[in-house]
């Protein structure tokens, strides 16, 4: 299997292809750690898995432009929107997985640049349930 | 319920100036009332002709 450089990625939020403005994606998914540990013999700690946590970071490149970036996610603030993601914006396959997730847009940085800097907005937004894995 | 894509991004897998039904947007799970908040769809005009008109025309 070949390593990948990410370079056409698929983002989309509440259906809307915005892979042309996004310059990063972190998909976590987290584990609760549930110590079971009690007296034995062994002298070490137990655990079993705990409540799974997911969530999405993104950074986005801003644009206020009528179909553009804010137009998109900023009615989107205190909601749960469908986000996907995928490595390749190609079809979906075993080596080309698409993930996806219903997030709460917690946050949103509508305007955040400092002089001669790139407006951009750099969210992590909560998954509300599981991430689904498509392979087909 | 039928929506034209109006927006210059991809919506739902649908591009510019395609038709996109209720069930594949509620399926893609965004929201209908902000995509066309958004300006990124619209409802297609549906016309309907009553039989008593239809009858008239005769």
């Amino acid at each position: 299997m070949a390593r990948l450089v990410l370079t056409n990625a698929l983002v989309t939020v509440n259906g809307v292809d915005l892979s042309d403005m996004v310059a990063s994606i972190t998909l976590n998914s987290t584990v609760d750690s549930v110590e079971t540990t009690a007296f034995s013999t062994t002298g070490t700690r137990t655990r079993v898995a705990g409540l799974t946590d997911n969530s999405i970071s993104l950074e986005f490149h801003q644009d206020y432009a009528t179909n553009e970036v804010e137009q998109t996610i900023y009615p989107l603030i205190g909601t749960t929107t469908a986000v996907t993601v995928k490595p390749v914006n190609a079809a979906t396959s075993t080596t080309n997985p698409l993930y996806s997730m219903t997030c709460l847009v917690a946050e949103w940085a509508p305007l955040n640049a400092a002089v001669g800097e790139l407006a951009s907005a750099s969210v992590t937004w909560p998954v509300s349930g599981a991430i689904t894995k498509a392979t087909s | 319920m039928a929506y034209k894509v109006i927006s210059g991004r991809s919506v739902c897998g649908k591009k510019q100036g395609d038709t996109i039904t209720l069930k594949e947007i509620e399926d893609a799970g965004a929201s209908v009332e902000i995509l066309v908040a958004g300006g990124h769809i619209q409802a297609t005009q549906t016309t309907i002709k009553s039989a008593l008109s239809e009858g008239a025309d005769k």
